[in-house]
């Protein structure tokens, strides 16, 4: 878990962004303190580090660029993992949609590169996941992968801690759901 | 921070969803924050408000302009690049800007005068650390212009609320005297 996730809860500080908008050395303390939750965020939902570093930059990019924007409604961490998750969604509802109608598509089926190593735990868990709707991607990554607690989740996806909880739980099953039929799928 | 109750209890151990989770929980990021390179890629990109710079006043002799950015990294530096006009002539620059409050900059411009500054175009800028950037100056209004002599005889044309105070401030550049 990134000791970075700890400061998730911490007192809000406006004042720190809207400087930060102000002046850009200013913003460089908040990427330094910000950029190791926010790349570990991206690196392990995308498994792939070129990718993660990409969009690590356009998370902080953007977040300088909204500065203005930004109230001071919640920390800054959630707000920028606010932003890292789109990026990340959308990443995935491309790579995954990609990969999908390629696949459709016999003429083209056999030249699509495998999702991941499914023999590997890792790959196959992050294949499992990565099949999930994007909501439940979202929830099952700030818990378990982020270590946020379910008010932390709450916060951060906007949402009650008990539909936070629900979704959850949704998610738990959608992802067993998964994980079995990959299993069923890989024996010979 | 919080329990897992679902994941650390041992007894859950086996639940391949747990399994799972654990593995795609177990990667850390090992890079550490390159702010400079980041910095960098933000100036690179002209996504530090460059955009946004016009420059308020070019001076008619061509050979200083003073104007405002927002949102630029530096405090204070110095430049060089080259300047192409709206006419198509291009001329070498260097300047400094030197931030001056508000998120503004004040920017002083010498060029080697082959080309209209006055007239508006762009510029591509080299910092001092090699990061690149490109300012789009506006031509100088004639009509919201004043010309001013300086005290060592040069005529020079500045925006029509340019204060004494701004007008000294050329005038005492040691820089650029003389030019």
């Amino acid at each position: 878990m990134d000791a970075a996730a700890a400061s998730l809860n911490a007192t809000p500080e406006p004042t720190t962004a809207k400087a930060s908008h102000q002046s850009p050395q200013a913003f460089g303390d908040v990427y330094r303190e910000h950029y190791q939750a926010i790349a570990g965020l991206i690196y392990r939902r995308t498994g792939d580090t070129h990718v993660t570093e990409d969009l690590t930059a356009d998370v902080f990019l953007a977040a300088y660029k909204s500065m203005e924007d930004y109230r001071g409604q919640v920390p800054p961490i959630v707000w920028i993992r606010r932003i890292a998750n789109n990026r990340v969604n959308r990443w995935v509802r491309r790579e995954i949609g990609f990969r999908g109608i390629l696949r459709r598509l016999p003429l083209l089926s056999a030249f699509v590169a495998p999702e991941t190593n499914t023999s590997e735990p890792r790959s196959a868990a992050l294949n499992a996941l990565l099949r999930l709707p994007i909501d439940q991607q979202e929830v099952l990554s700030a818990h378990y992968l982020e270590g946020l607690s379910l008010d932390e989740v709450a916060l951060m996806l906007a949402i009650s801690p008990a539909a936070a909880k629900s979704r959850l739980a949704r998610a738990r099953d959608a992802l067993r759901r998964e994980l079995t039929h990959q299993a069923k799928e890989s024996r010979p | 921070m919080n329990n897992h109750d679902s994941h650390t209890d041992p007894s859950a151990a086996a639940d391949p969803v747990d399994t799972a989770l654990s593995a795609l929980a177990a990667p850390r990021w090992s890079k550490e924050a390159d702010w400079r390179s980041f910095q960098e890629r933000l100036m690179s990109t002209r996504s530090f408000g460059w955009k946004k710079l016009g420059v308020l006043a070019l001076l008619a002799s061509g050979c200083f302009a003073a104007g405002a950015a927002s949102g630029v990294a530096w405090e204070r530096f110095t430049f060089s690049g080259v300047f192409r006009g709206a006419n198509g002539q291009t001329a070498n620059v260097q300047g400094e800007a030197i931030r001056t409050g508000d998120g503004k900059f004040e920017m002083r411009l010498h060029s080697d005068g082959k080309a209209d500054i006055s007239g508006g175009g762009t510029m591509d800028i080299t910092m001092p650390d090699g990061g690149k950037a490109q300012i789009v100056t506006t031509p100088l209004n004639l009509a919201e212009s004043k010309e001013v002599t300086l005290p060592d005889g040069r005529k020079v044309r500045v925006p029509k609320d340019f204060t004494d105070e701004q007008i000294k401030k050329i005038q005492v550049s040691p820089k650029y005297k003389g030019n």
